[in-house]
């Protein structure tokens, strides 16, 4: 048939950009390979060494959580207040779109000169040390706030255009009914809404389990490991330690960890639809 | 209560999506004297000039990159575009899971696959150039295929059954029919392939690193180079910033689709 | 199934496989890889003349330290690495091991002309892994005159500082106190120390193995490693590290640990000393060019303090090794033999590094004397003798191991002793002792 032409290209990029990578993780996760010396066959060995893991997947869940939840609310909030589309909201539309085009270098960047604790922006301003990234407890939340920064407004603007395409009547009949505007955000509008913030929550949540050039430009995974997320972990195994065998199996581990993950939110975002819907 | 919150909020957001960048200007503008103060005494145009001359090689990144974006524009719109295609008009075996594994792909992490296809690339001796960087990716995008596999198939059936009663074969139904009926998503995609390759780091420091350096590379490079001088580092910063930013200019509110939004959960 | 298990099996010989790969040089280019950005300008200069003398062309390609161990590897194992590239200490076994690397052959060099210590450190198994090409002077205390001047310290006290941590105090503690100041002027000692805020620092005590540690470390009488295996956690080792500690935490004449621990804050101290916040920074010959382009105040070198074991510093040498896959041997041996001979006379010229090969001096001590700075002080402490430096096969994994540890110590929220053993034994594990 036609199709396969057409699906050609497509199915040697997808042979070439995540088969073949995926395949070769599954074979060599079952070795143990320094890339100088004969691979030695070690079985399940690697997959053992799952506790050593704890701190990264501890150090992700915490951000990753902090992330998608600050956001969320963020988003929300600000995708809200832009549905209105008047002349202003579309103008900013724009503008709080920039920090998500934004590289996540620059933007670490940036925010090292703002942060840095002596010779810095904020440190200069004011005059004292800074220790927002020096610190262990606030260093993961100062990447997680990051983060949300750059995100929001693209989650803003998602929400913005999902909140616009609840046709009018529903909403004037419900104002006609004497609802005011809070009722009417909670029993009309995140109700028909509510595959799109499922949806939002999916993505926000892929995207901080993989958060890898922020982390490495802000913190670099430190102090004293706080920050030390698991893409990041995977990429120092494999690269600073060369322990091939051990990154195949992380990551390996770190795709059944999204996975899981997403199934529990999809659990979640199942059970509370059905609730809201009694 | 929203009219009094409102102009609150969008204020507030403005301000705070704002000043991180404008501080980004400031600081590049300033001399090496005002930088180490902070306080933003000596702002000039020809400050930012001569910042900018400290860098090394920002040129040829921004060139690089350039042209590294532009063809997977190409390539990855190309595949997607004719896949997106095969998936809306046809019906084939295998069409469902096939679409599925695309998906699966999507979800995969990132740095999962880029670590096996560094080393692929390493040993095919593929590395430290355009070519390296550009092969496992170039005709692979799912999510560009799932966007316009929507869109396609929003096309009217009608229009198609017209078309193909005035004589036109499949490849003309996709030229003349459903492609200019999708310009903006496809204009949407091609903003969002530049945008995401320009700000990409790990794959091309990986492959590439200063052999043909993107503009990330040289960003991270003039950081270690110039460590305290904020002022040279934030010049570099502005400049890498710009083309990424300027894209929202083309694509403005189109930059924000909702794909799940004729999808059953 | 069967198909699958094929294709699986196929993919994962293909990515295990030390498949060669096409290298892509030329006939006649010879590549040589580094990752100091000083040097490199050197090397150029040198390769002009070379080239010109015998027809080879030659390629210097500098990668930054932070991807230079990865890349190496990474083109070592598929065979695209270039035909000469630079090795530390810690990081040539393994390649040496496996055969990586070609030795250096006494029937075609001259080892006489190199320096003992640098062979010393790159031999393996009777043999000898690299051409020499840098050897450090030892390790040498910058100071800054115009502060020094501005508190009242003379020379004579920095030329001779001495510490002792059985003691209650010693000069090196009193003069860094001294030298230290918030931006009211008042000293760590003085009521109403404000160290948050403070403009000068008197000292850079910090983890900084090579700047630091190691010669601490040596002065006391103690050591970080015997060969391969670590010994940092004795008593005087202990001792040691509580003194350093100290400096920073107790005695605030250091800056936080959390700016100064590696990876990020390595070069910290040295930005501090180059603005003018530090008065005392104890570093080594690879800071001279820098300071000497940055710096804009009246500066020297002096002689680092003495421990009760005296001054004992560390050396360290950097080779150049030869790719035992090359596709030029006989050109890149004619590189080797140039760059362990006559070539190296360049390296010395800007004054950044100090060549191993022992007649090609000069021109390191002709230029810094022209700029009127005296290293002496940074080659007469070698003669009381040295500290190893770092080395192991496995020492990267080591030191991803002990890392996290150390930085923790340094920053004194927590109790010495427990970190430094877990840190003596996850370093020996990861070495494999």
């Amino acid at each position: 048939m036609g199709a396969k032409r057409y699906l050609g290209p497509v199915l040697l990029g997808f042979a070439l950009g995540a088969a073949l990578p995926l395949a070769a993780l599954f074979s060599l996760s079952g070795f143990s390979w320094n890339l100088i010396e004969t691979p030695t066959w070690v079985g399940f060995a690697n997959f053992e060494t799952l506790p050593d893991l704890t701190n990264s997947l501890m150090v992700t869940l915490w951000i990753s959580f902090l992330a998608v939840v600050t956001q969320l609310v963020a988003g929300l909030t600000l995708g809200y207040f832009v549905s209105n589309w008047s002349r202003t909201s579309k103008s900013l539309a724009a503008v709080f779109l920039l920090p998500w085009l934004a590289a996540p270098i620059a933007i670490g960047v940036l925010w090292q000169w703002i942060l840095a604790p002596s010779g810095g922006l904020l440190s200069n301003l004011f005059g004292i040390r800074i220790e927002l990234l020096a610190n262990p407890l606030a260093a993961p939340i100062t990447i997680a706030l990051i983060s949300a920064w750059i995100g929001t407004g693209y989650t803003a603007m998602l929400v913005a255009s999902g909140l616009r395409s609840i046709p009018r009547n529903t909403v004037d009949a419900a104002r006609i009914d004497g609802a005011n505007n809070i009722e009417i955000l909670r029993k009309i509008q995140l109700p028909q809404i509510h595959k799109l913030i499922f949806f939002i929550v999916a993505t926000l949540t892929l995207q901080a389990i993989g958060t890898f050039d922020l982390v490495v430009a802000l913190t670099g995974g430190g102090p004293s490991q706080s920050t030390d997320m698991i893409s990041l972990h995977l990429v120092n195994t494999a690269l600073k330690t060369f322990e091939i065998g051990s990154a195949s199996a992380m990551s390996i581990l770190l795709m059944l960890f999204s996975g899981v993950l997403l199934l529990g939110e999809y659990l979640l975002y199942r059970v509370v639809v059905r609730k809201y819907r009694d | 209560m929203t009219k009094i919150l409102r102009p609150l909020v969008l204020s507030f957001a403005a301000v705070l999506t704002l000043l991180p960048f404008t501080l980004v200007v400031l600081g590049a503008a300033s001399s090496d004297a005002s930088i180490l103060r902070t306080d933003f005494a000596e702002i000039s145009l020809d400050n930012f000039w001569r910042n900018l001359s400290r860098v090394n090689g920002l040129a040829e990144a921004l060139l690089n990159t350039s042209i590294y974006c532009l063809i997977l524009i190409v390539t990855q719109l190309g595949s997607s575009i004719l896949a997106a295609y095969a998936f809306a008009q046809f019906n084939f075996k295998g069409k469902k899971p096939l679409f599925a594994l695309l998906i699966f792909s999507y979800l995969v992490p990132g740095v999962v696959t880029l670590l096996p296809l560094f080393f692929l690339v390493t040993q095919l001796g593929l590395k430290g150039g355009l070519a390296g960087l550009l092969l496992p990716m170039a005709l692979f995008s799912p999510y560009a295929v799932v966007l316009l596999r929507q869109r396609f198939e929003a096309v009217p059936r009608e229009l198609i059954d017209q078309a193909r009663l005035d004589g036109l074969g499949n490849f003309g139904i996709l030229t003349r029919i459903i492609l200019p009926m999708s310009k903006s998503f496809v204009l949407l995609l091609a903003v969002i392939t530049f945008v995401s390759n320009w700000n990409a780091l790990l794959w091309p420091r990986l492959v590439s690193g200063n052999d043909w350096p993107v503009i990330s590379v040289a960003i991270a490079s003039v950081r270690t180079q110039y460590d305290s001088h904020w002022n040279i580092v934030l010049a570099a910063v502005a400049v890498a910033l710009i083309p990424a930013l300027s894209s929202f200019v083309i694509a403005r509110r189109n930059l924000v689709i909702n794909p799940l939004e004729d999808v059953d959960l | 199934m069967k198909l699958t298990k094929t294709i699986v099996g196929a993919v994962a010989t293909l990515l295990m496989l030390a498949g060669c790969a096409t290298p892509q040089s030329s006939t006649e280019t010879v590549t040589v890889r580094l990752w100091d950005d000083n040097v490199a300008a050197a090397y150029t200069k040198s390769f002009a003349e070379f080239t010109n003398d015998s027809g080879i062309k030659v390629k210097v390609k500098v990668i930054p330290w932070s991807d230079y161990w990865t890349q190496l590897r990474v083109d070592l194992a598929s065979h695209t690495a270039d035909d000469i590239f630079w090795v530390n200490a810690g990081n040539f076994e393994d390649y040496a091991a496996q055969k990586l690397l070609k030795p250096i052959e006494k029937s075609e060099f001259d080892f006489a002309a190199w320096d003992n210590s640098v062979i010393s450190q790159y031999s393996k198994d009777g043999k000898l892994w690299g051409v020499p090409q840098l050897s450090d002077p030892g390790i040498g205390l910058f100071y800054n005159k115009d502060i020094l001047d501005k508190y009242g310290i003379s020379l004579d006290q920095i030329r001779n500082l001495t510490w002792d941590p059985a003691a209650k105090t010693d000069s090196l503690r009193e003069i860094t106190t001294k030298l230290t100041r918030d931006q009211n002027g008042r000293t760590p000692s003085d009521a109403g120390f404000d160290a948050a805020r403070t403009q000068v620092y008197g000292f850079n005590s910090a983890f900084d193995l090579n700047a630091i540690v190691l010669n601490f470390l040596g002065s006391n009488g103690a050591s970080w490693q015997i060969g391969d295996q670590f010994n940092f956690n004795s008593a005087k080792g202990s001792a040691t590290f509580q003194y350093l500690v100290d400096l920073i935490n107790k005695y605030r004449v250091s800056p936080p640990a959390t700016d100064t621990n590696p990876p990020a804050g390595g070069d910290t101290a040295r930005n501090l000393f180059i603005q003018g916040k530090m008065a005392l920074f104890e570093s080594g010959a690879y800071n001279l060019a820098n300071v000497q382009t940055g710096a804009k105040f009246h500066w020297g070198v002096a002689r680092i303090p003495a421990g009760p074991a005296g001054a004992i510093s560390v050396t360290n040498g950097i080779v150049a090794a030869a790719n035992a896959k090359s596709s030029h041997p006989e050109a890149q041996l004619k590189v080797l033999k140039w760059l362990a001979g006559v070539g190296a006379k360049y390296i010395g010229s800007t004054g950044s590094a100090l060549t191993a090969v022992t007649s090609e001096r000069s021109s390191f001590f002709n230029f810094w004397k022209s700029q009127n700075i005296d290293v002496t002080p940074m080659v007469e402490v070698l003669k009381n003798g040295y500290v190893q430096a770092p080395r192991g096969a496995k020492y990267g994994e080591a030191e991803t191991a002990y890392l996290p540890y150390f930085t923790t110590l340094f920053e004194g929220k927590q109790p010495l002793t427990d970190l430094l053993s877990k840190a003596e034994s996850v370093a020996n594990k990861a070495m494999g002792n």
